[in-house]
């Protein structure tokens, strides 16, 4: 009777165990300035993977005709975007983004992440089917709006975004110069799939911490406006700042203060 | 069993911690569980049971265990949700007081959950790509005055010192307020006097169409601006007035007011200085936009040109420094929008200006066995008064059919005097002219499927030129000899043109962005030219000379068929074209007609390759054959000025010729290293030269075909920006040959070949810091062979030095220095120009102060060579003066 007792416990309890393990998988439509990409998450309970694909940027219309005989070639044809897979555990406040120059050059960057102070408001849309709540919250820099539905019990949502109480379906920047938009556009639940969420233990090995991340690619930035001054024509003043064009437009290590 | 003992706890817990006194948080805990087991990552939320709002939220655990931590006591629910599960609610009340509260909970499971569940967005999302959005408080630090000032910090908009706007290496097609073009190419006046507070938005479309139909069908690669104001700023007039004075009567007068509202727009505008400055810039492009390969775009190289003008020389200089002007400008500019479908757009332009010009200059002429020297010591008043007006209806039928139709007037009237001493002889040139132009033109668009759009546009111009020109002396009694009494001379001219033109256009793109366009169209253009020379004894006219009166009568009707097909194959662009032209011509000078009818084709195919990230080429063949104008074909002499008479050849003429062009681009614009490099090559297997006749009091020129002339030109670019000293060395190398060939003094066809060289040498900084340095060096040498060889090197060095201490302070230093190789005294020239500006309140009240020609430099001789001899020119140029500027905003 016993045994017979333990084994339906350990049989259900194995069920219980699959079910809890469902994943599922969103694919969102992001956009900001030119670009417009498909990214996609796929979650279960615990982990998170949201990934993009090398993005290029078509600018077609680069040669110009400028007379009848003339044509003069312009800016850059083709701009080619990093691909990026974030990884987001529900316990922790510690992301790690993996960021692919090409297939076997990667950099992996470890965020401890502020606090997201989501507010809740009482107002509803519906997202594909679901019945989303809206909540605000000021991050790193930025005013973001989200859009999440209980139904799908999930702490996560595209790129960084997530600790809500339930699957985040679309987000938005408001009031930056240059607004990202991410908006879920399929959602497959429950998605069946073996891959492991994880964060590789190979990749975990090059670890850079975000704050040396930033001072590089700051650096990095400041040289091509640097470039760009410098090839301004004469007579002209000019003298760009540089600006965080990204969601993220001040850091916690940082003061409140303009950075130049 | 293991539960009923923890809960049996937990109530102990629970009821222990109600006698603790704690006033304000509460504890919810529990369990998620379904009939088999404990439920992982439940997510439950409280909410107020009232205003729904939520409290707290939290996820289950692995036990399935969860907590819950609440400030208030109140009345709560409680959903969980569970993928999976229906989602449940839990009404919660709290006792007061109370500090902790267990609520488990039991989830049904959904049946269909155990199926893959696919859900999608019915079509994907829209983005606007071709639109991107720049919020301007991001971008903006307080040191920006104008639009323009405004534009300079938006991240790959570059402005130059002209005021031209681009977007990388672009120019863009036009800056629009609110969606609405008030100056076209004219957009100048706008971005260098609209001040940049009120605008919140700068959008920047790209892959522009200024027929909005047109847009994804043509294969456009323009790009224009959009300024978005702020909410205040709308429907309130708004503006600036910037005063500056200086010594010597010095003084600048500028104003701006608008009012932007949903329905109409008001822009008034007004420039009055003695400055140099030449406020109407660009309005050259608001009378006669001129656009190329745009569909609608015919006759806009209709116009008639002058037979004769008293202007400045275009030097190679800056030209506000010889410029001694009294320019009022006033400009009014209104757009209308009576219903949602129909648009109507005003301008209305005024511009006075007296300018004067001085110049001494030594021509020696030694060619042929002739040898004079000419000394002219020349003074030059221009009085002008240009009135404008243009009219725009846009009418939008449907979504798909628009009927635009603009009229213009424009009427100019000039007097010009020129005080000259022509070798000693005192001699006194008046030219008064007028300009009339009247333009109709209308045009339909349908898009009449997704990717295909036909243009329908007629056009009408009827443009005249009347000129009466007066020399107080007699210079040519060589060339009549019989009349020794005659002491002046006079010529009447008038030029007048009219040009009516239909032309279908069908733009088709295909569904692999293969792009076809088909035109049909006819283009008529009638030219009357009539010149009378007379001689004169005081005011008695002793005779008009035969072979110095023209009655031209030219008409030239075109039809045409056009066709041109865009193919992309992935990096690899082909452009091909065929145009096929009948003429009908007529010409008649002086009562003697006669008539042609040419067919003629002109070809052309062009390749655009991006062979990789970094390498580019482009490079197009063409052959052409171009029409005569009315004054290639005029048979007798004009007076072209007070020593120089022309004649055209008399006869129908079209010229032939062949032209290849080649690009190269290695690196991208934003790269350390850029290099670009472009060589033009064309061959005039007809071409028009003169044979001329040079005397020291005249010369006699007159029109001659001549077969087979070439044309080369290669420049190249570098840039590489230095990472140690952040400053970028730019490299300019050019080489020009050309050649002609020509007949003067009864000589042999001689041919004259011209080589020029020039290489220059720039390093700029990039620096983040107060101060930037610019400075650059280039030299020119010019070679001239005919049967001798003449050669000569000069050299233009500068320095420019900026300042930018805050926000409120910033001074521009500028010097320059010309080196001229030939002269062998007085042979450089320094030039020291400064600005500066402080705000005294912001956004409100300004003060600058800018000082020109600092050294004082009072003249300035440049030297020149042609195929007939060598000339040195003096030129007056403004003296140094400091303006002080005082700016306010309301």
């Amino acid at each position: 009777m016993t045994r017979i007792t333990f084994l339906i416990v350990f049989f259900a309890s194995v069920i219980t165990a699959l079910a809890q393990n469902e994943k599922v998988k969103v694919s969102y439509d992001l956009s900001y300035g030119v670009v417009n990409n498909t990214e996609t998450l796929i979650a279960d309970q615990e982990n998170a993977k949201y990934s993009n694909t090398f993005v290029t940027v078509n600018n077609d219309n680069n040669v110009s005709q400028e007379s009848e005989n003339q044509y003069s070639v312009k800016s850059q044809k083709v701009i080619k975007l990093d691909k990026i897979i974030t990884y987001q555990q529900k316990s922790k406040d510690i992301i790690y983004q993996v960021h692919y120059k090409d297939k076997n050059k990667f950099l992996t960057v470890r965020d401890s992440l502020p606090q997201f102070d989501w507010k809740f408001t009482h107002e509803k849309k519906e997202i594909l089917g679901f019945s989303c709540t809206k909540a605000t919250c000021s991050y790193r820099g930025s005013k973001i709006i989200a859009y999440f539905t209980q139904k799908l019990s999930y702490p996560f949502g595209p790129w960084k975004f997530g600790k809500l109480p339930g699957l985040i379906l679309e987000v938005y920047t408001e009031d930056s110069s240059i607004d990202y938009h991410w908006k879920a556009t399929q959602i497959i639940y429950p998605y069946i799939d073996n891959i492991d969420l994880s964060l590789d233990i190979e990749i975990k090995s090059e670890i850079i911490d975000m704050k040396e991340y930033v001072t590089d690619r700051d650096e990095k930035i400041n040289e091509r406006f640097k470039i760009m001054d410098s090839r301004s024509p004469k007579g002209t003043t000019v003298k760009s700042k540089t600006q965080r064009l990204g969601v993220e437009k001040i850091y916690e290590w940082e003061t409140q203060q303009n950075q130049e | 069993m293991g539960n009923t003992t923890k809960s049996g706890i937990a109530l102990l817990i629970t009821l222990l911690f109600n006698f603790i006194p704690s006033f304000s948080q509460t504890t919810i805990i529990g369990q998620v569980r379904d009939s088999i087991g404990v439920i992982n990552s439940a997510s439950l939320v409280l909410k107020d049971s009232l205003s729904k709002s939520i409290i707290a939220f939290t996820y289950s655990d692995k036990n399935g265990d969860y907590k819950l931590k609440t400030q208030n006591n109140r009345n709560f629910i409680l959903e969980i949700n569970s993928l999976g599960y229906s989602s449940e609610t839990v009404p919660i009340k709290l006792a007061p007081n109370q500090s902790q509260l267990r609520v488990d909970v039991y989830m049904r499971s959904e049946a269909e959950s155990l199926n893959e569940v696919v859900i999608q967005a019915e079509q994907p999302i829209s983005v606007k790509k071709d639109t991107i959005n720049f919020k301007t408080k991001y971008f903006v630090d307080g040191t920006e005055q104008t639009v323009e000032d405004l534009l300079k910090k938006i991240p790959g908009l570059n402005v130059d010192s002209e005021g031209t706007i681009k977007l990388g290496n672009q120019e863009i097609e036009k800056l629009m307020v609110d969606g609405d073009d008030l100056f076209e190419r004219g957009y100048k006046i706008l971005s260098k006097n609209m001040p940049a507070y009120p605008i919140e938005e700068v959008e920047l479309l790209k892959n522009y169409s200024n027929n909005h139909l047109l847009k994804g069908v043509e294969e456009s690669d323009k790009v224009a601006l959009n300024l978005k104001l702020d909410e205040k700023s709308k429907r309130i007039w708004f503006g600036n007035l910037e005063s500056s004075i200086g010594n010597d009567s010095f003084y600048q007068l500028k104003g701006n007011l608008m009012n932007f509202g949903k329905k109409n727009k008001y822009y008034f505008l007004t420039n009055m200085n003695s400055i140099g400055y030449n406020a109407t810039g660009d309005i050259e492009n608001l009378i006669r936009p001129f656009r190329i390969n745009e569909p609608a775009s015919i006759g806009d190289n209709q116009s008639v040109s002058s037979l004769l003008n008293l202007s400045p020389n275009t030097l190679n200089f800056k030209q506000e420094r010889t410029n001694f002007n009294n320019a009022e400008l006033v400009s009014l500019n209104v757009i209308f929008k009576p219903t949602d479908k129909l648009k109507i757009k005003t301008l209305g332009f005024f511009n006075w200006d007296e300018t004067d010009f001085f110049r001494n200059s030594t021509e020696i002429v030694n060619v042929s066995g002739t040898n004079f020297t000419n000394i002219e010591d020349y003074q030059l008043q221009n009085n002008k008064r240009i009135a404008f007006g243009k009219l725009d209806f846009i009418y939008n039928i449907s979504k798909t059919k628009m009927l635009e139709a603009t009229t213009k007037y424009n009427n100019g009237d000039f007097n010009d005097n020129s005080n000259l001493l022509f070798n000693g002889n005192s001699t006194i040139e008046n030219l008064q002219h007028q300009n009339t132009l009247f333009d109709q033109k209308i045009n339909y668009t349908n898009k009449f499927k997704d990717n295909k759009v036909f243009l329908l546009t007629g056009r009408f111009i009827d443009e005249k030129t009347p000129q009466n020109y007066a020399i107080n002396q007699f210079f040519y009694q060589d060339l009549f000899p019989s009349f020794n009494n005659a002491n002046n001379v006079k010529q009447q001219s008038t030029n007048q043109m009219q040009f009516a033109g239909v032309n279908a256009h069908l733009l088709d793109r295909k569904e692999n962005g293969h792009l076809l366009e088909l035109q049909l169209g006819n283009e008529y253009r009638k030219d009357i030219l009539s010149s009378t020379f007379s001689l004169l004894e005081n005011n008695t006219v002793l005779e008009k000379p035969m072979g110095y009166q023209n009655q031209t009568n030219y008409i030239v009707n075109d039809l045409y068929f056009k066709s041109k097909y865009r193919l992309k194959l992935k990096d690899f662009g082909i452009v091909a074209k065929l145009n096929a032209h009948q003429l009908f011509n007529q010409l008649e000078n002086n009562n003697v007609s006669s008539k042609q009818s040419p067919f003629f084709i002109n070809p052309s195919l062009g390749f655009d390759w991006e062979i990789d990230n970094k390498n580019k080429i482009s490079s197009t063949y063409s052959y052409n054959t171009t029409k005569a104008k009315v004054l290639d074909v005029f048979s007798d002499f004009v007076l072209t000025g007070f020593r120089s008479f022309n004649q055209g050849t008399g006869r129908f003429n079209q010229l032939e010729a062949s032209n290849v062009v080649f690009n190269y681009q290695l690196g991208n614009w934003s790269d350390r290293f850029f290099a670009n490099t472009f060589i033009l090559y064309s061959k005039n297997h007809d071409f028009f030269s003169t044979n001329t006749a040079i005397e020291q009091n005249f010369m006699q020129a007159e029109k001659i075909l001549i077969k087979d002339r070439e044309f080369i030109s290669v420049n190249s670019k570098l840039d590489y920006y230095f990472k140690f000293m952040s400053s970028n060395l730019k490299v300019d190398l050019g080489y020009t040959q050309s050649e002609f060939k020509n007949i003067v003094n009864n000589s042999n066809l001689r041919r004259v070949t011209s080589n020029n060289y020039n290489y220059g040498l720039e390093l700029r900084s990039g620096f983040k810091g107060v101060f930037n340095y610019h400075l650059g060096t280039k030299w020119t040498t010019t070679e001239i062979e005919t049967t001798i060889s003449n050669s000569f090197t000069d050299n233009v060095s500068f320095l420019d030095l900026s300042f930018v201490f805050s926000d409120k302070f910033d001074t521009q230093i500028q010097s320059e220095r010309y080196y001229f190789g030939n002269l062998q005294t007085d042979n450089t020239y320094y030039f020291l120009d400064f600005d500066a500006r402080y705000k005294l309140i912001d956004n409100k009240l300004t003060l600058g102060i800018t000082g020109k020609n600092l050294f004082n430099t009072e003249r300035f001789r440049n030297f020149s060579i042609s195929d007939i001899g060598t000339s040195t020119t003096e030129y007056r140029l403004l003296p140094r003066f400091v303006l002080l500027k005082l700016e306010y905003r309301f």
